[in-house]
């Protein structure tokens, strides 16, 4: 099914276009939403991708998986567009950490995906990228100094920082998880 | 705590890894209407090419039509003049024959074949038809001639004669009608031009002599007086008639057009001359690039429209190697935004990312090593010149080509300290489809048989138009280029 419709977009086939958009654009735009800071953003993202995917769908090797092949080019235009834009996001610099020993595992799971994904988005750009290629896409810290251009201490920086902020953040949800 | 933090990535990654959420219809609407005007400009270029090629041809036959045209006009234009002076003469023939009524009967009888003579005669180029039609009569003066083998001055004649007669025939006719004085005309006749006479008594009256022997003369290009007419004779003394036939089988050869197909195989050694505004641009270039023996077949048809002169046309696939050396390449940001690795050569440039490793960041650097193949059509157009009679022929020749480059392709090594990998790009930016050269070459024909030929063709070709546009240099390409092939002639 999906070697077809492949095969109809490499002939540039506009019912396998849409078929294979219908199919991919609600899983990668789930994708786009971690990075973007908003889901006007992320569908910007989720546009720009699916260009790219019809444009170098001929190039793609049956060797791996196909969606994460797309889901790489979704990253991929995101991280552009975080590049671009780079001089615009402040960075913090959070002094107090806040401990994390006492966290309870079972808050977390109480949340649904739609909030934490809201606390990610709330992130500043610089963290957020950090953060999700850490988390979600296995990224080592010298692969996301490579590929956010910045040097490893400031990646593993990044990422404590943005765990801070996000236990911050889940402070008052916890709290409301005690007292249900 | 070390615990905790992983408990929370796992919990980020297992709420949020398979998140789904559906796009607005903006977002398919906006995909797909930058989709159609993006197949809308590649379906527009890729036509520009067929266009182009169509254009060429157009000109190319164009010219081949002209010079087709031109050749006709010039062969034929010697023959409508004599016609017409002969035209000229004919009406002064007239007034002697103003009154020779004697073959009223004759000519009426003559009047209805001739027209179709007369109209005939507008056009030089048939005057073979109206040799058929204008009856046996005057081929049985020519058959006295002792020439009749030379069939080409013998037709120019009896088209002569038998224009002569029917303009006369018509014009006795109508003076006829009006009204003559027999005696008057018999007498003007025959004092007018002896020849009349003889004329007259061999029952050919509706053949003018005078007018003849003019026309001859112009045919001949020999002196007037140097045509004597023997009465005794039907209208020529042996001498005389071998004498124009001999000149005139020198003088009128008709040369019928040709044409020739020619199959090369061709060895090239390529260069290029490289202009650029960026220092150090040419010299880091050439000392990367080492052009590799090329080569490239050609099928190519010559019209042979002259004895000595040819119109060659055809195509040419060729194929250039050029090797590239051993370069660190630096990360950059490529049109679109992204960052790749930047690829210069002197055919244009490649922006690519390698398959192992994270994505390359701004300044990031690699080594890499390449090859490097230009294919082209080239359809050229050439004017040649045939030197040489026998065997052997010189065909030296100049002209213009047309050329389509139809692939630049790069194979790119590139490793680090632990991958590998072979890269490859298959149309690289800042290369031109078309651009224009300059060819010329020394063909030397050997003949097999009849039909079939040998040919070492060296060639020289010259880029005057770049293969390159928004590069970092301009690139003119120059090669020499040893043929060898087998032509026919059809």
């Amino acid at each position: 099914m999906e070697q077809l419709l492949i095969k109809g977009c490499i002939a540039g086939d506009r019912t396998d276009q849409t078929r294979l958009y219908d199919l991919f654009a609600p899983r990668m735009l789930g994708v786009c939403m971690r990075y973007a800071k908003s889901r006007e953003e992320a569908e910007e993202i989720l546009l720009e991708g699916f260009l790219k995917v019809f444009t170098y769908i001929k190039n793609f090797k049956a060797t791996g998986s196909f969606e994460g092949w797309m889901r790489k080019i979704m990253v991929n235009c995101a991280l552009h567009r975080y590049r671009s834009k780079s001089h615009l996001h402040p960075v913090l610099h959070l002094e107090n950490e806040s401990p994390l020993a006492t966290e309870e595992p079972d808050i977390f799971s109480k949340l649904d995906a739609k909030e934490l994904t809201l606390l990610v988005q709330s992130l500043p750009a610089g963290y957020r990228m950090v953060f999700n290629l850490y988390i979600f896409e296995g990224y080592k810290h010298r692969e996301i100094a490579e590929a956010l251009g910045i040097s490893e201490g400031t990646s593993k920086s990044n990422l404590s920082d943005a765990r801070a902020i996000l236990q911050k953040a889940l402070a008052p949800k916890k709290n409301l998880a005690h007292v249900k | 705590m070390s615990k905790d933090v992983h408990n929370m990535d796992e919990v980020f990654r297992n709420a949020m890894e398979e998140q789904q959420e559906a796009p607005s219809a903006f977002v398919k609407e906006n995909l797909f209407a930058q989709l159609d005007k993006r197949d809308a400009v590649s379906y527009k270029k890729r036509f520009i090419d067929w266009r182009r090629a169509a254009i060429l041809l157009l000109f190319l036959l164009l010219g081949f039509v002209l010079y087709e045209s031109l050749i006709k006009t010039a062969g034929t234009g010697d023959k409508k003049n004599i016609t017409n002076e002969n035209s000229e003469t004919r009406g002064k023939a007239q007034g002697t024959r103003r009154n020779d009524d004697k073959n009223n009967d004759k000519d009426k009888n003559m009047i209805t074949r001739e027209k179709a003579s007369v109209e005939n005669n507008n056009t030089a180029t048939k005057r073979e038809n109206i040799t058929d039609q204008s009856g046996s009569k005057d081929n049985d003066q020519f058959k006295t001639s002792d020439n009749s083998s030379d069939k080409i001055v013998n037709n120019d004649l009896r088209t002569i004669a038998s224009k002569n007669r029917s303009n006369q025939s018509i014009t006795s006719k109508e003076n006829n009608l009006k009204t003559t004085d027999p005696f008057t005309a018999g007498k003007t006749g025959n004092e007018t031009n002896p020849l009349m006479a003889e004329t007259a008594a061999n029952k050919k009256k509706d053949f003018h002599p005078q007018a003849t022997k003019m026309d001859i003369a112009k045919i001949t290009n020999l002196p007037l007086a140097d045509l004597k007419l023997n009465k005794t004779s039907n209208l020529f003394n042996a001498q005389l008639a071998n004498s124009i036939f001999n000149k005139n089988s020198k003088r009128i050869h008709h040369f019928k057009p040709y044409w020739l197909l020619t199959a090369l195989a061709t060895y090239d050694q390529v260069n290029y001359k490289l202009d650029s505004d960026v220092p150090n641009a040419i010299t880091s270039i050439r000392h990367q690039e080492d052009h590799e023996p090329s080569f490239s077949a050609s099928i190519l048809a010559t019209r042979q429209f002259k004895e000595k002169w040819g119109l060659q046309t055809g195509l040419i696939y060729s194929n250039v190697n050029i090797g590239i050396s051993q370069q660190k390449l630096v990360a950059l940001q490529d049109p679109s935004g992204d960052i790749a690795y930047k690829y210069i050569t002197s055919s244009g440039y490649t922006y690519f990312k390698p398959g192992f490793g994270p994505p390359p960041a701004f300044g990031d650097v690699i080594t890499a090593e390449s090859k490097h193949r230009i294919h082209s059509v080239n359809v050229p157009l050439m004017l040649k010149y045939t030197i040489g009679k026998n065997k052997l022929l010189f065909v030296p020749g100049a002209g213009i080509e047309a050329g389509f480059i139809t692939g630049s392709k790069l194979e790119i090594e590139i490793e680090d300290t632990s991958n590998k990998e072979t890269v490859f790009i298959n149309k690289l930016s800042g290369t031109k489809s078309f651009y224009w050269s300059f060819v010329a070459d020394a063909e030397i024909r050997y003949g097999i048989n009849q039909k079939m030929a040998l040919s070492l063709r060296p060639v020289f070709r010259y880029a005057i138009s770049p293969i390159t546009e928004n590069n970092v240099v301009e690139t003119f390409p120059y090669s020499f280029g040893a043929s060898l092939g087998l032509t026919y002639k059809f």
